[in-house]
């Protein structure tokens, strides 16, 4: 979304930076952060000490401990286990909404950059229209068609990111439509259809892929918010932006039921954003 | 003593790593006096920008500049960063290529001139604009005071360079520092800066002219500074070192340099180059013919009523100015482009006429040189890729390719070991080896060649025409070769075209043209070429 | 005369952007699965078969597809939205009387975001230090992190913790501290990364070493030449960014519990108060259609390479 436009263009001093061979501190952290969270993911019993549905509500509202180290909820249930699994919701979201969006996104650009004329200009004034409309309310608005949970807003996150990415895809082909080695493939007398599969998609998509990694980070941030609006999973579901809403109220007693659920979403976007980052400088440095 | 001293002038520009370290220059010292003009002339690498820039604290944050710098007796590099601000516009002016984009090009040309004035306070606030008009008018740009409103962008490269001049010479500094202040210039306008920076020189300046081109420098300067690998090889009056060269670097480069006198030899080795192969021996078979071709685009036409014929085995050169549609022209040649009247045909048979799918059978004939074979090249393709395509193309066997690559690459000078480079990993010359063994893969008849050497240092120019005329004998290849530099053309061309705004105003056999130009603009290019001074014997 | 006609097809184009997004707002009206009556009324059995048809008179339900579309285009021209489902009031009204608190604080927000990205960029571009290192950490953290967590955490230090502002509602100047700074901190980053990409590139080029040759000191560059450059891309993403702001509005209205434009919408899509959804999206295209005709405008006062190309 608004940031993939920029990502686009920029990261010129970040690939500066970069020395051979050597994986930089942070990159490497965002690394193990991505690792632990897709443990959560597939395996949370695996990292969670404890049940993250049962309730105790003696115990509720306790701060951190060493017995619960993110202390626990209104209800009394662990926070550290609610968070750990949360994490298989915003990783399947986010996944799965980039892709289905790039997959649509290579598919409409492509036919639109390839195919020229009329149907170059329909479809990208269908999607000038839709990219009028900022993504949150669009995936708002489809939500409120197909109606609230996981799969909706996984959905509507799609839908929302698809004319971003038509209109990356479809500037690149321009880009690469009139450079100097489609001409050149031109010049040998190649035929055209193979010069579409041999330059024109290697590089377009692979720059879009890379690109991609860094709309995982925006694809959950967006979830995490249609979560707390109350548009995602349904209480008691341990997703981490319904977490923050559900514990808004008990803010004044217990600082930490506000507290970890958040960290564990940021620090999965930051650390996407992060290595998408070093992905791309890394294939800007070589390509 | 002199006006500038330079002493021992060392610059280290330190990287990452020790070993990443680059020394950049090493123990120059030269010294400059007013009305006098030092020229620092080398390659890319040399060392000469560098040097530029040290002498006005501005080599980078990460450069180590050891050595002294003495201006009017004042030690320069031992300044603060604060007394640097009122040295550089007020004692030292600087003028970088491009004016393009050495201006803002945001502001207004009147403000950027004003800025020096403005910065050390010269002149009290409403004498300002009258100040800019005089020193606009002063480097010949007439009706200044119109032009004080206009942006960079719209101000022609000729004009722009001059009100880059003018905004170093604002401070009214005794010292003006040149950074290559001609290179993005055609030759006529060239010829017009350099005469202005002429009258700087003779108005009391002490001026220090960097350049890659020691032909630009030869009538300017007093004395020149060979810099090779951030060392001065060799130094003294032009007249030494055109005539009585010491080092050999400093002969190679003046060897390398093409134009009329080295026709028929090679400018790497200076012989003879074989068999010159007389044209005029040669059964006149037309090859390639262009007829009353029109090209416009919106309403300008950038190839207006052209008609030339190409001859079997000889080679054509185009020569005129950026914007003189030598190039569309040569895309119409390759049936890039289509004409909007007139017809290109190869061989006797239609070429411009017809359909993209007819033509794409016969493309292998005529193939391309261009300028920046960086961006000819698909990014993500190996060396071995590259040459494949066109094996493939033409229709090899595949059982033969391996052989063939090897065949190719030798033929242009490389070796199997360059077969998995990518282009990023190849030097400029490498990469327009590589370009034209793509082009020989396809055993074409025409090669044409658009700026083929222009991005290129003296010496890899050299040794890539070398290469295009032996490859010329050896094969017999037909060339049409564009470009804006009158000693390339004179070097290679047995005929030419000279264009002028979408025209041809002469065509002939080089020898002829250049001795006898018939036409206006033909003599304004001639006159405008860099002389050098009596040249080494042979 | 040439800025009369560009005028003239930018204000085309735009029509045209607001037509397209009418239809497809009417196509997935008619898309809708569920029964407006039944959103209307829920499964309340005691009304009749007689009222329903009554109440698809009043919305116009009844009468042939064509007439429907060219009535629904027709009125969203002359600006009438429609009436909401639910609160029985037109959908113009409820969006103008929420829309003051929502500018309020979406105006404050861009002022602070804008000037916090303007001095870290002042402040850092072309530079490999320290500072920019800490900066564009922040700014990762401000483009990475939830806005609404921004918000709860503001929430828990400044009204829980200590008690310094209002936790809700809309009580003057104290009550919108904190969900300006929510906002402007969610915006920073974006706009920060931009317009400093922007100034790196600018200050690498030739002309910021002609102006330091001149004697400008490297403040002097980035304040008298380079700045104009960033501004460039922050015009470039002026529309996007009041899509940012509208989004970043309705989750800190629902965050620190404001009226606003945010809630509405949010309420709307809750109760699949369509009307109110549509317009609301049709709104925001009206909104962003004439930011990007502005700032076609404000492109040629800020570049003049771009005056000449008309």
């Amino acid at each position: 979304m608004t940031n993939l436009s920029i990502e686009l263009g920029g990261a010129g001093k970040a690939a500066g930076r970069l020395r051979r061979g050597r994986v930089p501190f942070g990159v490497a952290l965002a690394g193990l952060i991505i690792a632990f969270m897709a443990v959560c993911a597939v395996a949370p019993g695996f990292v969670a000490p404890y049940d993250p549905y049962a309730p105790d509500l003696l115990a509720s509202l306790k701060p951190p401990s060493p017995a619960h180290i993110f202390g626990t909820d209104q209800l009394g249930r662990d926070i550290f286990s609610r968070v750990v699994h949360g994490a298989s919701y915003s990783l399947y979201i986010g996944l799965c909404a980039t892709a289905l969006a790039v997959a649509a996104g290579i598919v409409i650009g492509l036919s639109a950059g390839v195919a020229g004329g009329f149907i170059d200009l329909a479809l990208m004034r269908v999607i000038d229209v839709l990219l009028a409309f900022p993504g949150l309310l669009m995936s708002m608005a489809v939500v409120a068609f197909l109606g609230t949970g996981v799969t909706n807003i996984l959905i509507a996150i799609a839908i929302a990111s698809i004319p971003g990415y038509a209109r990356i895809v479809r500037a690149q082909v321009m880009v690469v439509r009139t450079s100097g080695y489609v001409e050149a493939a031109r010049v040998l007398g190649q035929p055209p259809m193979r010069t579409l599969l041999r330059h024109i998609l290697p590089n377009t998509v692979g720059p879009l892929i890379v690109l991609s990694t860094l709309g995982i980070g925006s694809a959950i941030l967006q979830s995490a918010a249609l979560s707390y609006l109350g548009l995602g999973p349904k209480a008691p579901t341990p997703e981490w932006g319904l977490m923050l809403a559900e514990g808004q109220g008990y803010l004044r007693r217990g600082w930490w039921v506000g507290i970890f659920p958040g960290v564990f979403a940021t620090a999965t976007i930051i650390s996407t954003t992060v290595l998408g980052r070093y992905i791309k400088a890394l294939t800007d440095g070589r390509a | 003593m002199a006006l500038l001293e330079v002493r021992d002038l060392s610059i280290r520009f330190v990287g990452h790593s020790h070993d990443e370290d680059v020394q950049a220059v090493r123990g120059l010292s030269f010294s400059l006096d007013a009305g006098e003009c030092v020229a620092i002339v080398g390659e890319s690498g040399s060392g000469k920008s560098a040097t530029a820039r040290a002498l006005v604290g501005l080599a980078g944050d990460n450069a180590l500049v050891e050595g002294s710098v003495s201006l009017g007796g004042r030690e320069l590099l031992k300044l603060s960063q604060r007394d640097w601000l009122g040295v550089r516009g007020r004692n030292i002016g600087f003028v970088l290529q491009d004016a393009l984009v050495s201006l803002d090009p945001l502001r207004k040309i009147g403000r950027e001139v004003a800025e020096t004035i403005e910065r050390h306070r010269l002149l009290p606030r409403g004498e300002i604009k009258g100040r800019v008009v005089e020193l606009l008018t002063q480097v010949g740009m007439s009706d200044a005071e119109s032009r004080l409103g206009a942006y960079a962008h719209q101000l022609s490269g000729g004009l722009r360079q001059r009100a880059l001049i003018a905004s170093a010479l604002s401070g009214d500094p005794s010292l003006l520092i040149a950074d290559e202040p001609t290179t993005a210039l055609d030759m006529v306008v060239q010829a017009q800066i350099l005469k202005l920076l002429n009258g700087m020189k003779q108005a009391g300046k002490a001026l220090l002219l960097i350049s890659h081109d020691l032909a630009v420098v030869a009538e300017l300067a007093d004395r020149i500074i060979v810099m090779r690998d951030g060392e001065a090889v060799e130094s003294g009056t032009p007249m030494q070192i055109f005539s009585d060269p010491q080092h050999d670097y400093t002969r190679a480069l003046l060897a390398a340099i093409p134009s009329a006198r080295t026709r028929g030899l090679s400018l790497v080795t200076g012989s003879g180059g074989g068999e010159s192969g007389d044209v005029s021996l040669v059964p006149r078979v037309p090859v390639l013919e262009v007829g009353e071709v029109v090209r416009t685009f919106g309403k300008r036409a950038a190839v207006d009523d052209v008609s030339l014929t190409v001859v079997a085995g000889e080679t054509l050169g185009i020569v005129g100015a950026s914007g003189s549609g030598k190039t569309t022209l040569a895309r119409l040649i390759m049936g890039l482009e289509a004409p909007d009247s007139g017809s290109v045909t190869l061989k006797g048979a239609d070429w411009s006429a017809l359909h993209e799918r007819q033509r794409r059978p016969l493309r292998h004939l005529v193939q391309l040189v261009s300028q920046d074979p960086m961006s000819a090249f698909d990014p993500r393709f190996t060396v071995e890729r590259i040459l494949d395509e066109a094996l493939e193309a033409r229709g090899f066997e595949r059982a033969g390719w391996a052989e063939r690559r090897l065949a190719l690459l030798r033929s242009v000078g490389l070796s199997e070991m360059h077969l998995g480079r990518r282009p990023r990993q190849l030097s400029g010359g490498q990469r327009q080896r590589v370009a034209i063994a793509r082009a020989l893969a396809m055993e074409p008849e025409i090669l044409v060649c658009d700026e083929p050497v222009s991005a290129l240092d003296v010496s890899t120019q050299a040794q890539v025409l070398d290469l295009l005329l032996d490859l010329k004998r050896r094969l017999g290849l037909t060339i049409v070769f564009v470009s804006h530099d009158l000693g390339v053309v004179q070097h290679v061309s047995d005929r030419v075209v000279v264009m002028n705004e979408g025209r041809i105003v002469e065509e002939g056999a080089v020898e002829e043209v250049l001795a006898s130009p018939r036409h206006e603009y033909t003599r304004a290019l001639l006159a405008a070429q860099p002389r050098l001074p009596e040249r080494m014997a042979g | 005369m040439a800025l009369a006609k560009e005028l003239i097809t930018r204000l085309l184009a735009g029509a045209a952007v607001l037509w397209a997004a009418a239809s497809l707002a009417f196509i997935v009206l008619q898309l809708l699965p569920s029964d407006p009556v039944q959103v209307i009324y829920g499964a309340d059995s005691t009304v009749t078969p007689e009222m329903r048809d009554r109440i698809r008179a009043d919305f116009g339900l009844d009468q042939p597809l064509w007439q429907q579309y060219a009535g629904f285009v027709s009125r969203t021209v002359t600006g009438d939205l429609g009436t909401s489902y639910q609160q029985r009031r037109t959908v113009v009204s409820i969006i103008t009387s929420e829309l003051g608190s929502t500018i309020t604080l979406a105006s404050l927000a861009v002022l602070l975001a804008f000037s916090m990205a303007v001095l870290a960029t002042l402040a850092t571009a072309g530079r490999d230090n320290w500072l920019r290192r800490v900066i564009s950490s922040l700014e990762l953290v401000s483009v990475s992190t939830p806005a609404f967590w921004i918000g709860l955490l503001l929430l828990t230090f400044f009204s829980f913790q200590w008690p310094i502002f209002p936790v809700v509602g809309d009580q003057g100047w104290k009550s919108l501290v904190l969900p300006v700074a929510t906002l402007g901190i969610a915006l920073f980053g974006t706009l920060s990364q931009v317009m400093r990409n922007e100034m790196d590139q600018a200050l690498e080029q030739p002309f910021a070493l002609t102006a330091r040759t001149r004697g400008l000191s490297l403040w002097a560059v980035r304040w008298r030449h380079a700045l104009r450059h960033a501004l460039i891309p922050a015009l470039t993403i002026a529309a996007e960014t009041f899509g940012a702001l509208l989004a970043g509005a309705i989750i800190t209205e629902q965050v620190f519990g404001r009226p606003g434009l945010g809630r509405i919408t949010l309420q709307a899509v809750r109760n699949q108060d369509i009307p109110v959804v549509l317009g609301v999206v049709l709104f925001s295209a009206f909104i962003f259609v004439t930011i990007n005709i502005i700032v076609d405008l404000l492109y040629r006062v800020v570049d003049p390479r771009l005056r000449a190309r008309a």
